[in-house]
């Protein structure tokens, strides 16, 4: 009798491939010779997050649970997926352009995305919390290490340990979630954990109390993940002094991640109890708006104001969230999707022209590169348009997706907040284009060779965020059939 | 007598977890989480889950405090000074150890010669632990052999001495005394005569390091 029947494995394939060539990528550094390596890594990397990318085909293919009840392959996970391997790939080959111009590049970095990835992809297809409590920790811890990897510089170890400190006590709330959700329904998997709160072993009242408290200490640790106010401190820190890759790769990967997850427990697991946490979402969302985009109004470090956005964007998020239906889950869908790729697409930028030790991270530094350097300048400016919301980019349907799903939820007050917030929000992005375009520099800085990695990055960024702009239906058709999927 | 015994031992822990908090010396702490530790553990037995609590002292209590007191003092030598209170300590520990060790030889004595007891009620426990680990949640078993490999690699790429030093200054040059020595200054890439032998800062960090020190980095 075998226990582990042939199709488990091929529903958990990324998975696998993603964790082999982590596994290869670390018998490399330790057996080749010094000074290749890194490269060669480099390659092995690329090779295993396109492989896995392929993996998902075939994992979509084999619909259904895996380990007992423990994975689900549906539409919901097969989408991040699609979105958090692409993520990866784009992150490697970004990574190949900026590790040695710092001269850093070593095999273990690009092991750590990788198995950064197994965690994530784990967690969004996982419907069970102690599945989901593992994979977050392989992600965070991942990303906890790649934001110290400038070990000489001092920000880059501050913003790791920072990092590492807030994010383990956020996972200590996060796992006494899981531990009164166990003890309220005495059952982890989420689907179960449904069922049986409609008949709780604890009686009536109380198990009902219980939840609701696991459901806000989960939100705890999960808006930490996602960086929404009022957990939102550690983000300009740790973005600021983390490498500029592995910002654009925190930024999207985990955080698209964290809320998959976040939109499995609260709208499956603690369906129940909706009516309740709602508030919470609710608050969160407009106090992650405008925090995060009067903060990032004062910023001249352009990591930093990047940092301040994406805590904006994280509450954009969480306006659709607080439309509770499958509306709200498909809008956070193609949301998160053309966020990850202007987000990374930004960060792509920022760290081709941040040079050695990254000197160059302040807009005055960006005074005068439009004419210099058209072609990353223009890319630039095409993604800070795309999170403006400007038509014609994937950051304009993302947007509108969000305002209609609250909208229909007739949380007519959030979404006005959400309209003027966009609008603030368009200052600092286009102060940046107005440094590109309208400034004489102060200081030339040194053309940075344009390697054919960047240009990948440019050229795959620009296409799908372009492409969501342009058609995004059958984008969005995919994440409502998921969404109506995932809540069966 | 189980809500007396939950009390006593749930202080316990809680006590221990806050000298824990409290204590300045790392080693202190460490032995309070011992403490913790064993408190739980009897608070396991109470819940009659017998095989959790003698793995909680087995590989907790155990195996990995004793890690931990190891790497305090390899990594810290710093010995804490003796305080008023560890006299007292002294005064009741050693007779306590004694009382251990003549109950310890007369366990021993006894079980000389004794015949064998059959286990009952544990082997099925330990079954259904198995059970459990290795079907029911085989996939988070296997997956947290990632979680590991994740946290020793990000050990070692953090904390692990490295050969290559791209052109940044080591940044734990510690001043001892206020004149400068010829390695120091050598770090700091200044010629020793520059800094008049005045307190040394420490040293510069990379982001504003003075240009030719980074040139002479990347010729090593």
């Amino acid at each position: 009798m075998s226990l582990v029947p042939a199709e488990f494995y091929w529903r958990i394939l990324p998975e696998l491939v993603l964790a082999g060539f982590g596994a290869v990528l670390m018998l490399i550094e330790g057996g080749g010779r010094a000074g290749n390596r890194g490269r060669l890594g480099a390659y092995v990397a690329l090779l295993g997050s396109l492989l896995a990318f392929g993996a998902v085909f075939i994992q979509a293919a084999n619909p259904g649970d895996a380990f007992q009840h423990m994975f689900r392959v549906d539409g919901f996970t097969v989408f991040f997926d699609f979105v958090i391997i692409g993520a990866t790939v784009v992150v490697v080959l970004l990574s190949m352009d900026y590790l040695p111009t710092q001269h850093l590049e070593r095999g273990e970095f690009y092991a750590l995305l990788l198995f950064g990835t197994v965690g994530m992809t784990f967690m969004v297809g996982s419907v069970e919390l102690i599945m989901i409590f593992i994979s977050l920790e392989i992600s965070s811890i991942s990303t906890y290490v790649l934001a110290g990897y400038r070990r000489h510089a001092p920000r880059s170890t501050e913003s790791s340990l920072k990092y590492f400190l807030l994010g383990s006590f956020a996972t200590a709330f996060f796992l006494y979630g899981i531990a009164l959700v166990y003890g309220a329904t005495g059952t982890t998997q989420l689907y179960d954990v449904a069922r049986a709160s409609l008949t709780p072993i604890v009686g009536g009242g109380e198990a009902d109390r219980v939840l609701l408290l696991a459901g806000a200490l989960m939100f705890i640790g999960l808006g930490f993940k996602v960086s929404a106010a009022p957990f939102q401190v550690w983000t300009p820190d740790v973005y600021e002094g983390a490498p500029a890759p592995v910002t654009g790769f925190m930024s999207a990967g985990p955080k698209a991640a964290a809320f998959a997850i976040f939109l499995r427990i609260f709208y499956v697991a603690l369906h129940s109890s909706g009516h309740a946490w709602f508030w919470m979402v609710y608050v969160a969302a407009i106090l992650s708006m405008c925090l995060g985009n009067i903060a990032a109004l004062l910023q001249t470090n352009i990591k930093r104001m990047l940092a301040y956005s994406s805590i904006a964007h994280a509450g954009y998020v969480l306006v659709a969230f607080a439309a509770l239906g499958p509306e709200g889950i498909s809008a956070v869908m193609f949301y998160l999707a053309a966020y990850v790729a202007m987000n990374i697409g930004a960060f792509a930028v920022v760290s081709h022209f941040a040079h050695r030790e990254e000197r160059y991270v302040d807009v005055k530094d960006y005074a005068g590169l439009g004419f210099r350097f058209p072609v990353p300048a223009f890319c630039l400016s095409l993604f800070l348009f795309s999170l403006i919301g400007v038509p014609l980019t994937g950051g304009f349907f993302g947007k509108l997706y969000v305002f209609r799903a609250a909208l229909d939820a007739h949380l007519v007050g959030l979404t006005v907040i959400a309209v003027l917030n966009s609008a603030l929000a368009a200052f600092y992005y286009l102060r940046v284009v107005v440094f590109l375009y309208m400034r004489q520099p102060a200081e030339e800085i040194a053309a940075p060779p344009m390697t054919g990695a960047f240009s990948l990055v440019m050229i795959a960024c620009v296409a799908v965020v372009i492409w969501l702009g342009v058609f995004p239906n059958r984008v969005l058709e995919f994440a409502s059939r998921s969404a109506a999927q995932m809540l069966r | 007598m189980h809500p007396a015994l939950f009390f006593i031992f749930g202080g316990i822990a809680l006590a221990g977890a806050i000298n824990l908090l409290v204590q300045r010396a790392p080693i202190y702490s460490a032995l309070s989480l011992v403490a913790v530790m064993g408190a739980l553990a009897v608070l396991f037995l109470l819940l009659g889950a017998e095989f959790i609590a003698f793995i909680q002292i087995i590989v907790y209590a155990g195996a990995i405090m004793v890690l931990f007191v190891f790497v305090i003092m390899l990594l810290n030598a710093d010995v804490p000074e003796p305080t008023r209170r560890s006299k007292v300590a002294q005064a009741i520990g050693y007779p306590v150890m004694a009382l251990l060790l003549v109950e310890l030889a007369g366990f021993f004595a006894a079980a000389f010669g004794a015949t064998p007891v059959r286990t009952g009620g544990y082997l099925v426990q330990v079954a259904a632990v198995g059970q459990a680990l290795f079907h029911e949640f085989l996939l988070p078993f296997e997956v947290t052999s990632v979680l590991f490999l994740v946290g020793v690699t990000g050990a070692v790429l953090l904390a692990a001495r490295r050969e290559e030093r791209h052109g940044a200054a080591p940044r734990a040059t510690r001043v001892h005394a206020g004149v400068p020595t010829r390695a120091m200054a050598e770090a700091l890439s200044v010629p020793p005569n520059a800094m008049g032998g005045a307190v040394i800062e420490p040293a510069p960090q990379p982001e504003s390091e003075p240009a030719h020190a980074r040139a002479q980095g990347d010729g090593r």
